[in-house]
């Protein structure tokens, strides 16, 4: 019995073990579910060389491009009297169509779909530098050879981070605070006050550790004189900033003119790599290659091939404009400028020039432009800042036509270039605005009048842009108010982006009125928290009033 | 695979007949002894079952066909079965000794069902299964396998949204959508590959194919199972047989109801009307009376010729299969060219003990890929235009936008080589008693090389100053699975149980590279030699290289037990435990379970005296199955890609930073299903059929949902989220209406009702608000709306009232007349999905005639008829526009209720009528038929458009879109012999 049933169970076991063999065979990979990538990285698979190090570094510079010039913009320009989008012969403005026109009027709401956009894309700006802070916190400089000073590089993307946190804060108020990504992945909101002290402590602690103007690759980054401008344009605000956000209004906090004026001596007497110097010509910070200007401190990079959201060629322009600049594409006829703020421009001041109103012409400058629709069509075109040219014109944000405003060239145009594609960079922080801070804070220190010394600086700063003997490029110590001074910031920084901060600080945004604009709300000197981040994250708490 | 595990569960009966016999018989008057053989060849049949009738005596055959049994004193007649073979009743008479003659069934194959990983009596399923055998298969010019059971399965929906177009495809959804991202299609399992591919394999090497419909069922698939599993046999060569078989057929496709649009004439007159209100008008006529349908279209012929060889032994057999497809497409060079091969085997060894089941299969696909954009272009193309000047080049308007379409066709050549190949091995070994194991390996890889090329003087080409075209790329996927397998069948008195564990692992690899150019000197080259082109070194668009690589693996661990208590009482359970490289770190793992319940009411004793029932048996099964296909490769992974580009050294260099937010949680959609079901059969077998109704609820829903920025850096998170519901009936029925010897008619009905509704997307704090999407042309905003409490497809927009002809424009009611409308006065006004479906087949013979009447229907839904939306608009006027456009009085556009009507259609799927000829004088010839088909007959529907049998599967259902190509009528003419 036993005799036949031995064989038996050898054949048995000898099967099993033919199969689990077949098992064994893969065991290895028998219950791992690892990834193996390919044309995909992680970050295992990344940080192994100099140049990997190097383009995550740089990668939360590059993400601001997409937005400054366009949704940053538009929330600090659009919402004031320097430019709108109006509604063209019946054709919704581009770019968000009634929400852009709710933005002159004040009307926006915390649905709007332009605020959340605006919000996400600065706050992406936050997580890309975040992400790359814990990366580099992570790698070995010195064993991978990236041939960078650690702490320093740690310092430009902490002060950038700063720098955003400065334009989130100036927007939106009350708003969170985070420096890790996802952790939490749902911060609460911090007071405006608090923001601000955070990004005090962030540049100090920091800006020792920047490189100077001049060094290798520092372009776009942040010097230690990017650093102090910060902080001057920070404490210069410290009033508004450290204030109080309510349903009647911002109730002041406490100003910091000293600290403001601290920090701009520091940039004015800066020597570093040369320095800073007005350039010649106001408009040479604005010139296609504004990489040579001596004035500009803090730049955003633009390039037509490979940072290419510049987009003044085509937004601000009319189709017919194609002929006077040789663009190879029709500009768009968006933004204009109502005569309320042309106005402030002197005939005399060369920075007039930035506008263009009245005939059009083509480059050969004697075919005349001509109007493309509506009862115009045909006509010659001729650029009317609202109503200069027609007294009796009613025009509205919902009826102008493409004639309507005047249109900024300020930055200057590569002939045959293509749609957005610029090379001009974008300065955010120039000398000039140094010069104008370091007044400000120096007239407000002195109940609003302006010292010998402070129509000094200010009549310096605008000597280029008069002729010497000009008595209209001079100001006394009786015409320099602070009423005045806005003004000239006005002229020195049209569509900089500066505008909104500028009315804020001087009470007018809210309570000013312009074209149809009227008297908004006061708890509008901030944008709203976007309803739909709301809905998501409960810890973010709504700004007053909306 | 699949025979090969048939003939295992002919060993588990034979087991099981074992057992049976050695029960103590209740008296041993009598012994009958004798031998069962096979009627064709003689040769003894083992394992065959000798019952004593109503009774539950009985034995078996030896390996010799012998078989010896005492029977009870009375006993007159013995029941003879074995799976393969006709049942037979055998009379006793004096005789002790009997030699009894089994005629071979061709039913055979109906008596089982395949399931997961093996196959089971149709007796004892207890899910919601649905086998469709060759003979009850859609007849005719069949382009995709799974048109061969379009309409035959309840509740699995089978749209061929481009109608005859050879290269079309059809879409399947099975009991309602229960995905807001991944695909609806249900998983496909050829011949045990898991994840074949359809497009491979020649209709007429299908042999079966079986539905799992309810979760309980396809729960042994696990994370691929959510949307029901398909599993597809492919025909083996049968053992003792050797036969040559060739199946041809020819067809060709008539169009019918192209859009009406103004003819040339029409054209010419309307300039007078459309001077009216545009008084500076010229009419620009190009002298001619140009049909542009009828110019783009040609009447086709298509051939398919099939080829098979089979032989086989008890120890090997073989099949090999050839099909030749010449499809040509109604549409202008629109063709597919397809060379299948199919080689299987089964080999047996060690005793039979051994057994041994190959497949290989290539397929050679070469097609001129389909361009609808012609026909939406012809909507647009002034009819007054000719296709060609007076020296045969083609005629094109300077003023024009879009170009001359049949040029364009002409001019352009876009189209794809396919080669694939797959194969699998299984080896089974009988271990001992009941218990064997199996080793299963198999691979598919698929290359396919695209070529596209646009010659210098195309319209659009010249327009755009492209100078010429060209693009080449060459995808390459590979994928492989091991698994291994053993089972357990045992009976212990009247208890009887099966099991099955097992392991399974499988890889993919995909791999793709793309290159273009443009900017060629000459058209000679065509895309032939893309370093020709200037574009690419010039760094100007439309020139570009392109590759990519990814790779991810499954491994699952499952089991399944059936257990049966005296054929009355059933259970299955079955559980899988799978993974995916997919899936987040912290769930990389999911448990699928299932359980099922089946209750044999006919085999109650208290059913013993009825006489209606034939069969009745009560299932309900609950099964728990996944989703994983909205998730693609990495996609819970922090990866990194390239972002804009950044100064560094005074050069612009790439950056690289987070490309999407990880999700370490990132996991399958979860779908729970519940399913009740009853079988019955009445009068004689003569009406048979089965109800199921299921609920089921999906839940982790994917989506790709909006982030909290902060603290995330993208703006979306493809996340687990929400839930949705799909609540249903179904019912299968056949009635032998006559059968006599001369005369048979069989109706066969399927019906399906389902409810769809989205319960909730919620993510962080939010729940997600409504969702428009699919956006519709001229700006006319989006058609649909996903809101959660509504079902998926629904239409959104607002409602019409009357024309104001002096402005030129659409009026609507607002939310001031009709409460019921919203703040953007808009509203529900439609939904895409149908909840109904219905078919209808007739299968008839008299004699040798045959014919299969089938009629398909699908109910309560709307369509979006996005044509006439468009092409209705007279201001498109210097174009054309549909003559229906002549009954609106204004010339703007404006999405609303006035475009959308109920699609519910009865259509006249096909009729096939064949002939059998009497080859019983023809010495090499063993069977002969011939058969005309017609397809696509008749609709019947209230609808105006051109054909509402559109696209309904997938998240924007009833779309009547602009491109379409032409519905045909196909008709067919076939031959199949047998040597």
């Amino acid at each position: 019995m036993m005799k036949n049933i031995l064989p038996k169970i050898k054949n048995r076991y000898t099967a099993i073990a033919l199969v689990s063999m077949g098992c064994l065979s893969l065991i290895n990979s028998c219950t791992k579910l690892d990834e193996t990538v390919y044309s995909s990285i992680t970050a295992e698979s990344f940080f192994k060389t100099r140049e990997e190090v190097i383009a995550n570094y740089i990668r939360p510079f590059s993400h601001i491009v997409g937005s400054y010039q366009y949704r940053i913009w538009h929330l600090n320009t659009l919402t004031t009297d320097e430019t709108s989008m109006p509604y063209k012969d019946g054709t919704p403005p581009a770019d968000g169509g009634d929400q852009i026109v709710g933005f002159h009027w004040h009307t926006w709401t915390k649905d709007d779909g332009e605020i959340k956009n605006t919000w996400d894309a600065l706050y992406r700006g936050v997580g890309y530098t975040n992400a790359t802070i814990t990366n580099m916190q992570g790698i070995d400089f010195e064993k991978l050879r990236v041939g960078l000073d650690k702490q320093a590089v740690l310092a430009d993307l902490k002060v950038y981070r700063a720098w955003y946190y400065f334009m989130i804060m100036d927007m939106f108020g009350n708003v969170p605070i985070i420096e890790k990504v996802g952790d939490p992945l749902y911060p609460p909101t911090a007071e405006r006050k608090d923001v601000f002290a955070y990004i005090e402590k962030e540049i100090l602690e920091n800006m020792d550790k920047l490189q100077d103007k001049g060094a290798a690759n520092t372009y776009g980054h942040m010097t230690k004189a990017v650093a102090w401008a910060l902080l001057a344009k920070l404490y210069l605000n410290a009033e508004i900033y450290t204030g109080k956000l309510t349903e009647s209004g911002l109730q002041p906090g406490t100003s910091r003119w000293d600290d403001c004026v601290k920090y701009c001596d520091k940039v004015l007497n800066y020597t570093g790599g040369g320095g800073y110097q007005l350039d010649a010509n106001w408009n040479d910070p604005f010139k296609i290659k504004n990489e040579l200007s001596k004035e500009n401190i803090f730049v955003v990079i633009y390039d037509t091939t490979y940072a290419t959201e510049m987009r003044w060629n085509y937004k601000n322009l009319h189709a017919e404009h194609q002929k006077t600049y040789g663009f190879g594409f029709t500009p768009t006829n968006r933004a204009m400028t109502h005569n309320n703020f042309y106005k402030l421009f002197g005939n005399t001041d060369k920075r007039q020039q930035q506008w263009l109103v009245g005939p059009q012409f083509a480059a050969d400058g004697v075919t005349p432009l001509k109007c493309l629709t509506g009862a115009q069509k045909g006509k010659p075109l001729v650029l009317d800042p609202l109503f200069v040219n027609a007294p009796g014109d009613t025009a509205t944000m919902l009826t102008a036509k493409e004639f309507h405003g005047a249109r900024n060239v300020k930055y200057e145009f590569q002939k045959g270039s293509k749609i957005s594609q610029m090379s001009n960079d974008a300065p955010v922080f120039r000398l000039a605005d140094i010069y104008l801070m370091k007044a400000e804070a120096l007239m407000r220190k002195n109940g609003g009048a302006a010292s010998e010394d402070v129509v000094t600086l200010v009549n310096n700063m605008r000597a280029r842009d008069f002729a010497a003997n000009d008595p209209l490029g001079k100001y006394t110590t009786s015409t320099l108010t602070l009423d005045e001074l806005l003004n000239e910031r006005a002229r020195e920084f049209a569509w900089e982006g500066w505008r909104r901060n500028d009315l804020v600080r001087f009470s007018k945004f809210t309570s000013g009125t312009w074209w149809d604009k009227k008297p908004s709300a006061a708890w509008r000197v901030v944008f709203p928290i976007p309803a739909a981040s709301i809905s998501i994250n409960p810890n973010l708490k709504q700004n007053p009033g909306y | 695979m699949t025979k090969k595990v048939k003939s295992g569960s002919q060993r588990l009966l034979l087991l099981f007949l074992i057992l049976y016999a050695t029960l103590p018989a209740l008296s041993q008057n009598v012994t009958v002894t004798g031998k069962v053989i096979d009627s064709k060849d003689n040769k003894a049949l083992e394992g065959v079952s000798i019952m004593v009738k109503d009774s539950k005596t009985g034995t078996q055959t030896k390996s010799d066909g012998s078989f010896s049994i005492s029977l009870p004193a009375g006993t007159k007649r013995l029941v003879v079965s074995l799976v393969g073979y006709e049942s037979q009743e055998v009379s006793l008479g004096s005789s002790s000794s009997l030699t009894i003659s089994m005629v071979r069934s061709e039913k055979a194959i109906e008596d089982v069902v395949v399931i997961g990983y093996g196959v089971t009596r149709k007796t004892d399923v207890t899910s919601a299964i649905t086998s469709i055998k060759e003979k009850d298969f859609n007849k005719g010019a069949v382009i995709s396998p799974m048109s061969l059971i379009q309409g035959k399965v309840p509740g699995l929906v089978i749209v061929n949204s481009n109608a005859s177009d050879p290269n079309g495809q059809s879409s399947m959804q099975l009991r309602g959508i229960s995905t807001l991202k991944g695909s609806t299609s249900p998983f496909v399992v050829i011949d045990g590959i898991p994840g074949g591919n359809l497009n491979n394999l020649s209709p007429e090497d299908v042999e079966s194919i079986d539905v799992l419909r309810d979760g309980s069922a396809a729960a042994i698939y696990g994370t691929r199972g959510s949307n029901g599993v398909v599993i597809v046999t492919t025909k083996k060569a049968k053992s003792g047989t050797a036969s040559f078989n060739y199946d041809g057929y020819v067809y060709t496709d008539i169009p019918k109801d192209f859009p009406k649009l103004l003819t040339a004439a029409e054209y010419r007159e309307y300039a007078d009307v459309y001077k009216r209100t545009n008084p500076t008008f010229v009419l620009n006529d190009g002298g001619a009376n140009t049909d542009w349908f009828k110019e783009l279209t040609k009447t086709p012929v298509s051939k398919v010729h099939n080829f098979s060889v089979s032989s086989g032994t008890d120890k090997s057999s073989i099949r090999a299969a050839v099909s030749v497809r010449e499809l040509d497409g109604l549409a202008l060079n629109t063709w597919r060219k397809i060379v299948n091969t199919r080689l299987s085997f089964t080999q047996k060894a060690l005793d039979n003990k051994l057994s041994i089941q190959g497949n290989i299969a290539t397929s050679f696909l070469n097609y001129l890929k389909s361009d609808n954009t012609i026909f939406g272009d012809a909507m647009d193309r002034n009819p007054t235009f000719p296709v060609f000047n007076p020296d045969g080049s083609y005629f094109e308007d300077p003023l024009d936008s879009k170009g001359n379409p049949y040029a364009r066709r002409q001019q352009t050549e876009d189209g794809e080589r396919i080669k694939h190949i797959n194969g699998s091995i299984k080896a089974t070994l009988d271990l001992f008693a009941g218990l064997k194991a199996s080793g299963f390996f198999s691979f598919q890889r698929r290359d396919v090389s695209s070529y596209y090329y646009q010659s210098r003087d195309a319209f659009l080409s010249r327009l755009n100053g492209q100078n010429g075209n060209a693009s080449r790329s060459a995808t390459f996927s590979y994928d492989r699975t091991f698994e291994y397998t053993i089972d357990y069948a045992k009976r212990f008195g009247k208890h009887y149980v099966t099991g099955l564990a097992g392991y399974s692992y499988q890889d993919f690899m995909s791999e793709d590279f793309n290159a273009s150019n443009r900017n060629f000197l000459t058209d000679a080259f065509a895309y032939n030699n893309l370093g020709a082109g200037q574009a690419f070194a010039a760094g100007t668009a439309g020139a570009g290289l392109g590759s990519g690589k990814s790779s991810s693996k499954l491994i699952a661990f499952f089991g399944r037990a059936i257990y049966n208590y005296d054929e009355r009482y059933l259970l299955t359970a079955s559980l899988r435990r799978e993974g995916s490289s997919k899936f987040g770190i912290n769930h990389k793992w999911g448990l699928f379970p299932s359980v099922s319940l089946g209750w044999r009411i006919i085999n109650e004793r208290f059913m013993a005296k009825n006489n209606i029932f034939d069969n009745l048996k009560l299932r309900v099964g609950y099964g728990v199955t996944g989703n994983q296909e909205g998730i693609d490769n990495y996609g819970s992974l922090a990866t990194l890609s390239t972002g804009a580009s950044f100064l560094w050294d005074n050069t612009f260099v790439p950056t690289y930073g987070a490309s999407r937010n990880p999700n370490p949680d990132l996991r399958w959609e979860k779908k729970a299903e519940y399913n009740l079901g009853i079988d019955f059969a009445l009068r004689g077998d003569r009406v048979s059929g089965s109800i199921d109704l299921y609920s089921r609820e999906t839940s982790d829903l994917l989506i790709d949902a909006t982030a909290p920025v902060p603290s995330l850096i993208h703006q979306t998170i493809l996340v687990n989220l929400g839930k949705m519901k799909n609540t249903g009936v179904e019912l299968a029925m056949t009635v032998k209406i006559i059968e006599n010897n001369k005369l048979s008619w069989t109706n066969s009905v399927t019906f399906s009702y389902n409810k769809n509704l989205l319960q909730s997307v919620t993510y962080g704090a939010a729940t997600s608000a409504p969702v428009d999407h699919y956006s519709l042309p001229q700006n006319m905003g989006a058609a649909f709306r996903r809101e959660v409490g509504q079902p998926i497809g629904n239409f959104y927009g607002k409602v019409f009232k009357e024309f104001d002809v002096p402005n030129n424009k659409w009026v609507f009611y607002t939310n001031a007349d009709d409460p019921t409308l919203d703040a953007q006065n808009k509203k529900i006004i439609g939904n895409g999905m149908p909840k109904m479906f219905a078919s209808m087949s007739n299968n008839l013979s008299y004699g040798r005639f045959d014919m299969t009447i089938f009629l398909r229907g699908t109910f309560m839904f709307e369509l979006l008829n996005i044509m006439d939306l468009v092409y209705t608009n007279r201001g498109r006027y210097s174009n054309n526009f549909l003559r229906k456009g002549l009954d609106i009085p204004i010339s703007s556009y404006a999405y609303s209720n006035y475009f959308i009507e109920r699609g519910d259609f009865v259509k006249l799927d096909n009729v096939t009528l064949g002939y059998n000829f009497n080859t019983s004088k023809i010495k090499y010839l063993k069977r002969a038929r011939i058969y005309a088909s017609g397809q696509n007959l008749l609709t019947i529907t209230k609808y105006s458009g051109i054909d509402p049998d559109i696209q309904v599967n997938g998240l924007e259902p009833g779309l009547a879109m602009m491109n379409f190509y032409p519905r045909a009528t196909t008709l067919t003419l076939g031959v199949s012999l047998g040597f």
